[in-house]
């Protein structure tokens, strides 16, 4: 956290060098959130670059009060928040998890069996967008409820009841997969 | 099956590890950011900024031992009115005009908001104030001061809100900062309505407290408006006093005044708006949501959320009530949404829903709304809650009560109302009461506000939208005609 802010101040005093590294940091990070809430790569990688122009016009003028990489964070769920309510995105999601799980920009592949990741991928896309967003920031990157709480502007025990009821959801999901 | 949680977070981390950029999008998101960054710090011109808070420094700060904050003041075109007037038109008085401005696809307001003194002879500081409002665009522009002082001396503060129709910014110019709020289609077309509704309360315009009398005429630029006057001295200790000067003519106004009581009793200057436009053209500039030069941001548009409904909140480490919306019906029956967390339960919140009946209980929630008060002169009136419908957004679970009024009538002019509630289960130790009042939000006059703003606020609320098909305006009528013969019987 020293470091990033060490790096966005050496930003704001006209070292561009800093926003390389900043950029160089956390670009994989980020991508990987965007590709998992938007469940598109052309769409993520459009998401993560406007997130960092926008963090370099207004660099000079933000105030951080969390983490950078709570900052980055959140700037991308925002965005694919809102560039998904303007496609409606439940019928988007629900119609490309499949290919896109197939496909060979899913990020979790290799890691994970190509079932398991589709089963996960697609019982993903059944939260309401609040519950995963909650659970990405969460599991994917590592904030604490308090910062996903403040970022969403909802009380922390809101946040929780997202995350534990999108974990019940997803549990109830999965195991009837396994069922079927 | 292994624990959700874990096999979620292998996922996530399996997606971290293996997910890496091409060349061409770091070099394309670098070379652009670079460039936005440059932009940046090319001057902006000032003609957007705004001075207010410089006329401010320049006014004299008075003692008064009180904290408040208030609103602003607006003005009118004078010379947009016909010096003749045309009797084939109807004759509008001070308790029509509304409807028009209801009506009005743009209104425009400005004047002065003065300052409480606490000494006789003493002159008032005074502050400009402005309103933009885009009714057809959700868009407005809200120049607004606030005061707090103690016996040190009074501190006055001025903001600006500005919503350009997606995003609203708060302008705070005593501190120079900056914030963004998103606001949902629902939101903007709420504060839309609210924002002509706060507006005439607080220049006493067609207020329900208050009684009228037109007592005389004056001709302004060429063109004739009624003198009227209103104003109220009751046993809430509310004393308030207007002067509005209205063309029978068009329903415009060319001045509007209103005193307050000060602390001996003599009343003292509150607003003066001299300039009042209805359905003038806005240049788009007015509702740019760019922060001044130098002010700090505490956040940016991309981290702008959406901000939950919300009139009241209050909580205990163990217990939260939040009431989200308050709504009048003509009979003066209210119709609330609300929620209650309870912080020590995992217990999900879909039980306390099950098997709900319309006009039955409410649900047993943590901190049950189980009545309400209004806030008027006679305060031995109850309202009795039954349970409407429920809507659920993320998990989060929001309850709709119908409040009818029992014994007595219910008052017509309600200021606001106090929250009776009783935590479930009943026997739970809470270390603070909660004790919470609301607002009147919105008073609905026929089916269309109740679709618009009741169905609206429910959708609001609710996943992907949805909202009970029996909540309909015919309905809930109906309902609370059966809840008021049963409480007869």
């Amino acid at each position: 956290m020293l470091e990033d802010k060490l790096l966005v101040w050496k930003f704001k005093n006209g070292d561009t060098s800093a926003l390389r590294s900043i950029y160089e940091k956390y670009k994989n990070d980020l991508l990987a959130l965007a590709i998992t809430l938007a469940n598109d790569r052309a769409t993520a990688e459009d998401v993560v670059h406007d997130v960092f122009v926008s963090f370099a016009e207004f660099a000079d003028k933000l105030r951080l009060r969390g983490s950078l990489k709570s900052y980055l964070s959140t700037c991308v769920a925002n965005r694919v928040r809102n560039l998904s309510k303007a496609k409606h995105r439940q019928m988007v999601l629900l119609t490309k998890a499949e290919s896109i799980n197939s496909s060979d920009n899913n990020p979790a592949q290799s890691a994970m069996s190509k079932e398991s990741k589709q089963r996960i991928a697609s019982a993903i896309t059944q939260l309401s967008y609040e519950q995963q967003e909650v659970i990405i920031l969460h599991l994917m990157s590592d904030m604490r409820f308090r910062s996903i709480a403040d970022a969403q502007g909802v009380s922390i025990s809101t946040v929780q009841s997202r995350y534990r009821y999108g974990l019940d959801k997803l549990r109830t999901l999965l195991n009837s997969e396994m069922e079927k | 099956m292994k624990n959700i949680e874990k096999i979620i977070k292998d996922f996530c981390v399996a997606a971290r590890t293996e997910t890496s950029t091409i060349p061409e999008m770091d070099k394309r998101t670098i070379n652009d950011a670079l460039a936005a960054h440059e932009q940046s710090k090319k001057t902006k011109p000032a003609a957007q900024q705004l001075n207010i808070w410089r006329i401010i420094m320049k006014n004299r700060i008075t003692k008064f031992a009180v904290t408040a904050v208030v609103i602003m003041a607006g003005l009118i075109g004078i010379n947009q009115f016909d010096s003749l007037i045309d009797l084939a038109k109807p004759a509008y008085g001070i308790t029509d005009v509304t409807e028009l401005f209801q009506a009005a696809r743009t209104i425009h307001m400005k004047g002065r908001m003065y300052f409480p003194v606490s000494e006789p002879g003493k002159e008032q500081s005074s502050v400009e104030v402005e309103y933009w409002l885009d009714t057809q665009n959700g868009r407005w522009r809200l120049t607004y001061p606030g005061y707090s002082g103690n016996d040190e001396g009074m501190k006055i503060h001025v903001s600006d809100n500005i919503s350009d129709g997606e995003y609203e910014m708060h302008v705070n110019h005593t501190n120079e900062t900056v914030s963004f709020t998103k606001l949902s289609p629902f939101q903007l077309r709420l504060f839309t309505h609210k924002n002509i509704y706060t507006f005439f309360q607080l220049l006493y315009i067609n207020f329900d407290l208050f009684e009228y009398t037109k007592v005389g005429r004056e001709v302004i630029d060429g063109a004739t408006f009624d003198i009227w006057e209103g104003g109220r001295e009751d046993n809430l200790g509310t004393k308030m006093k207007m002067k509005a000067w209205l063309s029978p003519t068009t329903g415009d106004f060319a001045r509007i005044k209103t005193w307050r009581p000060r602390e001996d009793g003599d009343m003292v200057k509150q607003m003066e708006i001299d300039l009042v436009q209805r359905d003038i053209e806005i240049p788009d500039e007015i509702f740019l949501t760019e922060a001044p030069p130098a002010y700090v941001l505490e956040n940016t548009k991309d981290i702008a959320t959406e901000r939950e409904l919300s009139n009241a909140s209050v909580g205990t480490d163990s217990v939260s009530l939040n009431c989200h919306i308050v709504f009048t019906m003509p009979d003066e029956s209210v119709i609330m949404g609300y929620s209650s967390e309870d912080r020590e339960s995992d217990q999900p919140q879909a039980m306390l829903f099950e098997d709900l009946q319309i006009g039955g209980p409410l649900p047993k929630l943590a901190a049950e709304v189980y009545a309400i008060k209004p806030i008027t002169t006679d305060e031995t009136i109850t309202y009795r809650g039954y349970h409407l419908a429920y809507t659920q957004k993320a998990g989060k679970f929001y309850e709709w009560s119908i409040y009818v009024p029992e014994q007595k009538p219910a008052p017509k002019t309600v200021l606001g109302y106090k929250l009776v509630h009783r935590y479930n289960p009943q026997n739970r130790e809470i270390n603070a009461e909660l004790s919470i009042a609301v607002a009147v939000e919105l008073e609905i006059q026929d089916a269309e506000d109740f679709a618009i703003f009741v169905r609206g606020a429910m959708a609001d609320l609710s996943e992907e939208g949805h909202v009970p098909e029996h909540v309909t305006y015919e309905n809930v009528l109906d309902l609370i005609d059966e809840i008021k013969v049963s409480v007869v019987q």
